[in-house]
């Protein structure tokens, strides 16, 4: 044994697992991988989609190349796990922007290699906002420990914490929001001895209260008014319910809901008799692009003894003045309840065309309700449908823009019913054509099998936030 | 002389070995029933990123508990060894022997700090780990370097005044440890944890040897209440010896009302598992994984949950976690292979095939409606049905319970039991005879005997003598226990 021998032994296993395989066979239907990564688009500044052939073999090859071109990767593996090297796939999508991109995949059984058909996806020639930031959280009801607000680079796997609770007591973190999915204003809510509503603005972070005086119910789910000076918050009184039987467990109810301005300048909050009052509850706002509308739903009051599977939310909207702060002109937009439906987080694309909403049959807390779908009103000429090609038999539920709208990130439970999960999916404003979705990707593609904390709130961002620190140190500061 | 650490090492060794197998096995277990260790880089990334290294390595020891001897042998072993590697760094840095033994202290100290089933054995494996560590550092250093000694103290006493120092000295450790461990060995926790040890392996007579031994101590805990109600009912004696122990408690003894209290939501789900009402079991399991974190009781019984409750892909998702243990690898298998089915042995979901519209919620506050639901589906539902008696009369609702038991009459035992008797003779008194004849029932003689001299004690305010004889009966509870009064709820 010499050390040439060595080298010789070396060269030929570097060759081996670098040399394409030719097939002894091929086959007409491509396999079975677990994301679901086939025909869909994938952005141009996306992490490698990591991916397991659901196949069983001794070997496996895998080559990734542009549609009609050789392969520019190629990976072989003993396990059926795929794993894309980062370079080579940020390269192959330099090149490959608004082309069709492949995986070919080829199997060792009994040393004899099967070629499937290859599986098709399109790369999109918009990139997305980078940063997607959730709220991990166990999918519970009432009580809770740990959870925090993080952020993920999805060019590529690297997650970062924006704010753990564990820093401040285990106190709840919730409702995220950022205006125009740019980390510059940001809000978010903190439930405990030390709670308030964290506003970030100007480079400072305050805590406040956000509660017109004598109004009887606490800000909630809020929404930026472009402008940066004023948010809207809907001011719930929550319930949760448990059912006794069938797969369901839980059923959150609005026993009230007001709408309320404020404004984070004067710091002061006020609300409008056509948004407040015991006849009807509103929530859920979300403003235009242009400020000037305030999108929200509304329901009939509850009263005592009402079953919460006939409380039935519409699509309305108001006139806000942004000169005066006066709203006025309230109209209903989408009367769902007419056709037994329901209306949750409707959402606004930065061009002002389009309207994206979560339907279920009742309710409005519709992430717990296994038929909720995203649904797509065209705002230029009303039309609404049922956007099919993102939908599943699971839930479908929150959902944001990117920046450009040619993008929008939605939580789906379809994996198994229980956990929410970021999927992407392209958007033509143009025609609101929409691709089909793909599970946000991660380094080792069973990270979701074993993963317990559900993704919650999703929200794209433009930049990362790095005031984490100070949202931490205002929230504990006496 | 030369070789007494190694033998003070042997018999420390043995001495933890033998508390943690008997006296503190609880400690042990409950460690080990908070604790998962899972064999994944996903695992050792996010757990050394949140807790740290030394965590993550508790939890690779704590999983050995799981087998109570090799559990209590190996931490026997790191609190032992705590003492060589004491004496061994002292001897190497100061050059002579530990004449007065007091690298004992902090191995002892170590063991009296695992007296107390909530404390984080982080402690132990970091001071061990430390020690160990300095121990080779120096070992490495003096290859090297030859530094050590850094004093050279010679002793100048006589051998036989060292011996006798060195022994004075353990044994006064010894008379210390021992009082020192009896003072504060934790009996209350003891019980409690050894009774849901039982309860857990449904060794019902072993959980009422624990329960009956904390009332008898004349103390009330609602948990003591609750697993010893478990157990009665197991052994069929609910119904005969509700109020064998004064009901201070009234119907909390019975349940956990939900009062969002973060100890209480591991206790919730064994009744309502027992009950066979999966949902509300799956929801105080949850609530306690969310609180306690991922650990295997847990996951078990979301996966069975689920399973029964047709959610098989969620089931999957817990099994999936435990195929990472090593020890719960082959139960998470075993489950694995009833995913598809909704049965699992032992278990039930009563309300399995209910569709209600609309739909009923829990009452998770107040578990009387909720066994009444449970009877009204499930009609041959014996447990519900004792609970529910034991339910109406510990709330002092004896129209109710009258009512019910003659609506399932067929599933109290025969001769009803004394208690029940007692219930009906008071109904008896405050209706009229026709009324009293249309619930169906009649009272013996011999009750009616009873409660006259009940009644004549309790006039003549003979409260003694009442409760010697009467203590145990319902009079005597409605009468003077029920934290509700001593009145009778009609509505």
């Amino acid at each position: 044994m010499n050390i040439r021998y060595w080298i010789i032994c070396l060269l030929f296993c570097i060759y081996s697992c670098s040399s394409y395989h030719q097939p002894d066979n091929r086959l007409e239907t491509p396999p079975a991988i677990y994301p679901d990564y086939s025909a869909v688009t994938f952005p141009p500044n996306i992490a490698p989609p990591n991916f397991v052939i659901l196949e069983k073999a001794e070997a496996y090859q895998t080559e990734i190349g542009i549609k009609n071109e050789p392969g520019e990767i190629l990976i072989h593996h003993s396990e059926s796990l795929v794993r894309i090297p980062e370079k080579q796939w940020k390269a192959l999508l330099r090149k490959a922007v608004g082309k069709e991109i492949y995986f070919r995949i080829a199997l060792c059984k009994d040393n004899i290699w099967t070629e499937y058909a290859a599986i098709e996806n399109k790369v999109s020639a918009h990139p997305l906002d980078p940063y997607l930031v959730y709220r991990l959280l166990y999918p519970g009801y009432e009580l809770w420990n740990e959870m925090g607000i993080y952020q993920r680079d999805l060019t590529n796997y690297k997650q970062t914490p924006v704010a753990e609770n564990r820093n401040f007591g285990k106190q709840c973190i919730n409702c995220h929001t950022f205006n125009q999915n740019s980390p510059d204003n940001m809000m978010v809510h903190v439930r405990g001895k030390q709670g308030g509503t964290l506003i970030y603005r100007d480079g400072k972070v305050e805590k406040v209260n956000p509660k017109p005086q004598g109004h009887k119910y606490g800000a909630t789910y809020p929404a930026w008014h472009p402008s940066g000076k004023y948010i809207a918050f809907s001011a719930n009184e929550i319930q949760q319910f448990f059912h006794a039987s069938g797969q369901k467990p839980i059923e959150v109810s609005d026993l009230g809901a007001d709408l309320i301005i404020y404004d984070v300048e004067k710091h002061q909050a006020y609300t409008d008799s056509l948004l407040s009052g015991d006849s009807y509850m509103e929530t859920f706002p979300t403003w235009s692009p242009d400020g000037r509308t305030l999108y929200f739903c509304r329901a009939q009051g509850y009263r005592q003894g009402m079953p919460f599977d006939s409380i039935r939310y519409d699509l309305y909207r108001i006139q806000f003045d942004v000169e005066t702060q006066k709203l006025h002109k309230l109209e209903c937009v989408y009367q769902a309840s007419a056709s037994g439906h329901s209306v949750s987080f409707p959402r606004i694309s930065p061009d002002g065309k389009w309207l994206m909403f979560t339907q279920s049959d009742y309710g409005n807390f519709s992430i717990w309700h296994p038929e909720s779908d995203l649904f797509l009103l065209n705002l230029t000429n009303g039309e609404i449908r049922n956007c099919e090609e993102v939908n599943s038999n699971e839930v479908e539920s929150f959902h944001t823009w990117s920046s450009t709208g040619y993008w929008f990130v939605f939580s789906s439970k379809r994996l198994d019913g229980l956990w929410a999960r970021p999927y992407l999916a392209a958007f033509d404003p143009e025609t609101g054509e929409i691709a089909k979705p793909f599970l946000l990707p991660q380094k080792d593609p069973r990270f979701y099998d074993t993963f317990t904390y559900t993704f919650n709130l999703p929200e794209l961002l433009k930049e990362p936030i790095k005031n984490g620190k100070l949202f931490i140190e205002t929230i504990v500061e006496k | 002389m030369k070789r007494l650490h190694y033998i003070l090492w042997g018999f420390l060794f043995l001495l933890y070995f033998f508390c943690y197998y008997s006296v503190l096995s609880h400690v042990l277990f409950y460690h080990e029933q908070h604790h998962l260790f899972l064999f994944s880089w996903d695992y050792f990334w996010r757990s050394v990123a949140s807790e740290g290294i030394i965590s993550y390595l508790t939890d690779f020891i704590i999983q050995f508990f799981y087998i109570p001897e090799l559990g209590s042998g190996l931490l026997a072993l790191i609190i032992a060894s705590v003492y060589p590697l004491c004496y061994q760094i002292v001897r190497k840095i100061l050059g002579w022997n530990d004449l007065l033994q007091l690298s004992v202290i902090p191995s002892l100290g170590l063991f009296f700090y695992t007296l107390s089933a909530d404390r984080a054995l982080t402690l132990v494996t970091g001071c061990f780990l430390t020690l160990l560590f300095l121990y080779l550092l120096l070992v490495f250093v003096q290859q090297y370097w030859k530094i050590f000694p850094l004093f050279k103290i010679k002793y100048t006493i006589r051998q036989s005044v060292r011996i006798g120092l060195t022994l004075c000295f353990l044994a006064g450790y010894a008379g210390f440890g021992y009082r020192y461990f009896v003072r504060n060995y934790k009996r209350s926790e003891r019980i409690m944890l050894k009774a849901e040890q039982y309860v857990k392996s449904k060794e019902w007579d072993k959980v009422l040897t624990y329960t009956s031994r904390y009332w008898k101590s004349g103390r009330t805990n609602q948990l003591i209440a609750y697993f010893h109600h478990l157990a009665l009912y197991h052994t069929g004696q609910l119904s005969y010896r509700l109020f064998d122990f004064p009901q201070v408690l009234g119907v909390k003894s019975l349940y956990f009302p939900w009062n969002s209290d973060s100890r209480e939501s591991e206790y919730g789900h064994f009744l309502y598992e027992e009950l066979g009402y999966i949902n509300e079991a799956q929801r105080w399991e949850f609530e306690a994984m969310v609180v306690w974190g991922e650990t295997a009781p847990h996951l078990l019984n979301l996966a069975r949950y689920n399973i029964l409750n047709g959610r098989p892909r969620v089931a999957q998702h817990f099994i999936n976690k435990l195929k990472l243990s090593l020890f719960y690898y082959k139960e998470a298998l075993e489950l694995e292979k009833q995913l598809n089915g909704t049965q699992l042995p032992d278990m039930r979901d009563v309300l399995a095939d209910v569709q209600e519209q609309p739909a009923r919620f829990a009452n998770v506050l107040n578990i009387g409606p909720e066994l009444e639901y449970l009877c009204q589906h499930d009609t041959t539902h014996r447990m519900a049905f004792e609970y529910l008696m034991s339910y109406l009369l510990l709330s002092n609702h004896i129209p109710r319970f009258v009512k019910n038991l003659k609506e399932f009459r067929y599933l109290a035992p025969t001769p009803l039991p004394p208690a029940y008797e007692e219930a009906l003779y008071i109904y008896k008194l405050g209706v009229s005879e026709e009324e009293f004849s249309r619930s169906g029932f009649m009272v013996s003689p011999e009750t009616e005997r009873r409660f006259k001299r009940y009644y004549a004690l309790a006039q003549g305010k003979k409260t003694q003598a009442l409760q010697a004889e009467f203590g145990k009966t319902y009079w005597f509870y409605l009468n003077y226990i029920s934290p509700y009064g001593s009145k009778v709820v009609t509505r």
